[in-house]
This record gives C-alpha cells, sequence and structure tokens, in this order.
C-alpha cells in the first residue's frame, strides 16, 4: 500500500489569463508540506483543482492509493480543507456550526473536540465573527481533527496572523503531525513559516511546479552571493537567476549547478525568502534605475 | 439530504424566510387583490439567497461530504417547502373567509356567488395561477441563478416580473362580469356546481406546470451547479 497519502499527477487548469500546467507532487503520512509561491502564482486553484472545487482540464489526484474522485465522498470524510480561517457562517455561534457541521462527519469525536475547544481556548459561545483570525485557524482545525482527517489542506492559514499567533499554529501543526501522523499540506507566501516547520516544499511559479522536494535539498540548490560589483561579476552575473545592485554592491542568485566554481564570492545557502524573492524577479535582472 | 436540509433549516435559511410565508394571510383584508401575497412570496428569495451568499453557504457546503448535486437539492426542497407552506397559508386563509361568511371581515362580499368583487377571490382556480407564477418565478431565476455565476438582483427582477404575470391576469379577468368576457370572469370568480370543473382544471393545470417545471428547473441547475468553478 502507498505510503503516500496524496499524490497529485499532472493537474492542468487553463482560464482565459491564467493556466496550471502538469503541476505533479506528492505528500506523505506525517509531513508537513509548503506550497509556495506567490500571489496568483496556482496556489489556491491547484487546491481547489485537486479536490474537485474546480474542474481540471486534466490530471489525478490519488488519496491514499486511489483516485480521489472515485470515492469522493468516503475521501472526503477523511481529509479536511480549510480555505483561510473558517469565515462562512460570520454571525453564527460556534456551537451552532458545530451542531450542524458534525452530523455529516461518521467518525465524530465528541470528546476530542471538547478537548481541542478546551486546548485552544475557544469559546463556543463566540460567534465566528468575533474570533481572532488565528482563532478562526484553530476553530478549523479543531472540527478536522474531530472527525479524524488524515489529511489538513490549509490554504494561507498563516496569512494576516502576527509573529506569535503564526509561530503558536506553527507549532500546533507540528505536534499534530507527531501525535497524530495526520499529514499537513498547507500554502503560504511567508516563507519564514516554512523554515520553522515544513519538511517539504512545493514550489509553484506562474502555474507551472518548479520544484517539490525536501526543505534541505531545496535549498540546496541554489547559491547566494553579496558583496561589491566588480569584474567577476560582471562575467558571471549572466548565469545568475537574478540579481540585485545598489550602491556599488551586488547581491544574486544562482541555481548551485550554474555558480561558477572559480568565483572570488563568498556563496552562501539561502533562506526560502530569498530564493523566492530572486527567482519572482520579473525582469530576471535588475539594473540600477540611475 | 437530512443533514443538508438540517443545515438550511439551521444555518442557509434567514428566518425572515418564515416569516414571508404568513403573507398569505393578506388573504384576510377586504377588498385587497389578492395577488399581492404572491409577490411578497417572492420578495422572500432575496432572504434566502442573499443570506446564503453573505455567508459563503456554497464553500461551507461544498467543502462537507456530501455530493455537489445534493446541495442544490436541499436548496431545492427549501424553496418548495417555503412556497407551498405559504400557499397552504393563503388557502387556508381562504378557507376561512369563506366559512366567515365575508362578514365581520367584509371579503369581496357576494364574489363567490355572483362573480362580483374586486380581482378574483381565494378560489381554486387563483390557486392554480398562483402555481403558474410560482413555475414561471423559479424557472426563470433559479435557472439564470446557477447558469449565471450565482446572480441575483438581474435574475429577481426579471422573474419576478415575468412570475407575477399570471395572478395578475387572473385578477384582470375575474374582474371582467361586465364585459364580453363575461363566462370566463364567472368561472374564475364563483365555486359552483357549472364552475368547478373549470376551476380544478385551472387548479390542476397550475399544480403540473409547477411540479414539471420545478423538476426540469432543479435537473438543469444541478448540471450547471455540478460543472461550475467555484
Amino acid at each position: 500500500m502507498s505510503e503516500n497519502v496524496l499524490e497529485v499527477k499532472d493537474l492542468s487548469k487553463k482560464y482565459p489569463s491564467f493556466q496550471l500546467s502538469d503541476v505533479s507532487f506528492s505528500l506523505k503520512k506525517g509531513e508537513i508540506m509548503g506550497f509556495v509561491g506567490r500571489n496568483g502564482a496556482g496556489k489556491t486553484t491547484t487546491i481547489k483543482s485537486m479536490f474537485n472545487i474546480v474542474h481540471p482540464d486534466s490530471g489525478m489526484v490519488l488519496f491514499n492509493g486511489t483516485p480521489f474522485l472515485d470515492h469522493e465522498l468516503i475521501n472526503k470524510q477523511k481529509l479536511s480543507i480549510l480555505l483561510g480561517g473558517v469565515d462562512y457562517y460570520p454571525k453564527t455561534r460556534i456551537k451552532t456550526l458545530t451542531q450542524v457541521t458534525k452530523r455529516f462527519y461518521q467518525n465524530w469525536d465528541g470528546p476530542k473536540y471538547e478537548n481541542l475547544l478546551k486546548r485552544f481556548a475557544l469559546d463556543e459561545n463566540k460567534r465566528i465573527t468575533e474570533l481572532s483570525a488565528g482563532m478562526k485557524v484553530k476553530y478549523g482545525l479543531a472540527i478536522a481533527l474531530s472527525h479524524h482527517a488524515e489529511l489538513l489542506v490549509l490554504d494561507e492559514p498563516t496569512s494576516g496572523l502576527d509573529p506569535i499567533s503564526r509561530d503558536e499554529l506553527l507549532n500546533i501543526f507540528e505536534n499534530l503531525v507527531d501525535e497524530e501522523n495526520v499529514a499537513i499540506l498547507f500554502s503560504t507566501h511567508i516563507t519564514s513559516d516554512l523554515e520553522k516547520c515544513a519538511d517539504t516544499i512545493t514550489y509553484i511559479q506562474k502555474g507551472k511546479l518548479l520544484a517539490s522536494k525536501s526543505l534541505k535539498d531545496f535549498k540546496q540548490d541554489y547559491l547566494f552571493i553579496k558583496g561589491p560589483v566588480t569584474e567577476v561579476f560582471e562575467k558571471i552575473k549572466n548565469k545568475a537567476i537574478s540579481y540585485h545592485l545598489r550602491h556599488n554592491e551586488a547581491e544574486a542568485l544562482f541555481k548551485k549547478e550554474n555558480y561558477p566554481q572559480n568565483s572570488d564570492y563568498q556563496a552562501y545557502i539561502p533562506d526560502i525568502d530569498t530564493i523566492m524573492v530572486y527567482l519572482e524577479k520579473e525582469s530576471g535582472n535588475e539594473e540600477p534605475l540611475i | 439530504m437530512k443533514n443538508l436540509l438540517y443545515k438550511e433549516l439551521k444555518l442557509a435559511i434567514h428566518p425572515m424566510v418564515w416569516f414571508f410565508s404568513l403573507f398569505g394571510l393578506m388573504i384576510f383584508i377586504p377588498n385587497y387583490p389578492n395577488c399581492v401575497f404572491v409577490i411578497y412570496t417572492m420578495m422572500a428569495f432575496i432572504f434566502l439567497f442573499q443570506g446564503a451568499r453573505e455567508n459563503k453557504d456554497i464553500f461551507y457546503s461544498v467543502l462537507l461530504p456530501i455530493k455537489k448535486r445534493d446541495i442544490v437539492k436541499a436548496r431545492f426542497y427549501s424553496i418548495a417547502s417555503f412556497e407551498l407552506l405559504s400557499i397552504a397559508v393563503a388557502a387556508i386563509a381562504g378557507v376561512c373567509t369563506y366559512f366567515m361568511g365575508y362578514g365581520p371581515m367584509g371579503k369581496q362580499i357576494g364574489s363567490m356567488t355572483d362573480g362580483g368583487g374586486i380581482g378574483i377571490p381565494p378560489t381554486f382556480a387563483f390557486f392554480g395561477f398562483v402555481f403558474l407564477s410560482f413555475a414561471i418565478f423559479n424557472s426563470i431565476f433559479l435557472n439564470i441563478h446557477y447558469s449565471k455565476g450565482f446572480k441575483m438582483l438581474v435574475p429577481m427582477i426579471v422573474a419576478s416580473f415575468f412570475g407575477v404575470l399570471p395572478v395578475l391576469a387572473a385578477e384582470v379577468m375575474a374582474s371582467m362580469s361586465n364585459t364580453p368576457l363575461e363566462n370566463i370572469s364567472y368561472q374564475l370568480d364563483v365555486i359552483s356546481a357549472d364552475t368547478l370543473l373549470c376551476q380544478l382544471i385551472v387548479l390542476f393545470s397550475g399544480i403540473a406546470i409547477y411540479v414539471g417545471s420545478f423538476l426540469l428547473t432543479y435537473f438543469n441547475s444541478a448540471k450547471k451547479f455540478e460543472k461550475t468553478d467555484l
């Protein structure tokens, strides 16, 4: 039996102004995958296409080794998708929303839900609109875990949260993976979150998959240099993915295999933030305006 | 489906919607056009669909372990329940006015015996036209709503305009007692042995059109909803 809880194969979806092209990746049980890309890269479209919320033109999604759509209703019992925080029925009390939601899940675990409410300090009598952004995500997690979801798909769960709330949420993710062996796929453009807890990274750029590998391997694919603009820089700059010049200082990101060995510059393994910024520079290279 | 209907009752349907079903009691108002309750009933759809949209009901529902088609089915059950409840309230009010002898309420005195009075009284034929009105309203509004990305305002206006025409026509036809169309007026206005057949034909035709168009609209809407990228 496949160890992968989720396999996405060649997922494509064409819109008039955007195209998702052959996105493939897989996620194992007990793994946290960061799904990254800049705004509009296709993260949400991918998630929606995976679970039939939008209809992909081609491609396949396997859930626990079998096509997701073959047993859609059974599979949906075992996963939880959270698009942002819980922002539906904002004027409804948590108690009422849960009372309705739990009826749809065969494996609803009431005592576990009560425990999670206590653990997340959620007041059942509060309305959704009264919850902070972080609490909305926690409520979504409480619902997901109370029906024993094996896969949590969270679309930008940490966006709009302050650093402390983000850190708290990331710790919860880690605990869930360790304690419950769930798999978590979470999309974000806040790359520091990924440094903290992601096991693997799937990077999407303009609807195309750029990489899907372990965090360590992903970072080691790149080298970053910083230093004065010299003749050496002028020679090697064309091999850079992109670079930035200011006050005669240069910064540049290279694919590891393209970085010249005889360069005078000290090369570092960059953080994801740096990789993302330099990968996404529109023109590829950036000369100073003046 | 049971769970989805529970969701409709507990979350999706604004309590005001049920309040609107009580507009059937307007039948009690003396010398007031009965078709008005149909217009109020149609207005309740604003609460039903606008509320669902503001609460992001579709996104809540689509993430649940249910068939997409069943989301539409549950909504159609809600719509039918609401419309039939409204008609039932109006029908009970109509029967009451009949047994009250039109005295204390002054309701269209004599209209059921001599074809007089303003507009159409709550006869079998009137309710046939009510069913026809709802059939037209549902067909236009729901088909456009589910086909055109859940649009609300324009389909609501168009559906209400065309939907109200049958009951308006009934009001006009029933008021032509002193014209060459007097017999039509009499047939719609009066419940008696010589008009009962015509009355029942109109009623059951209305019901048949309502049921038939409702089912067709459901199948079309469910198909469109399943194909829609949310």
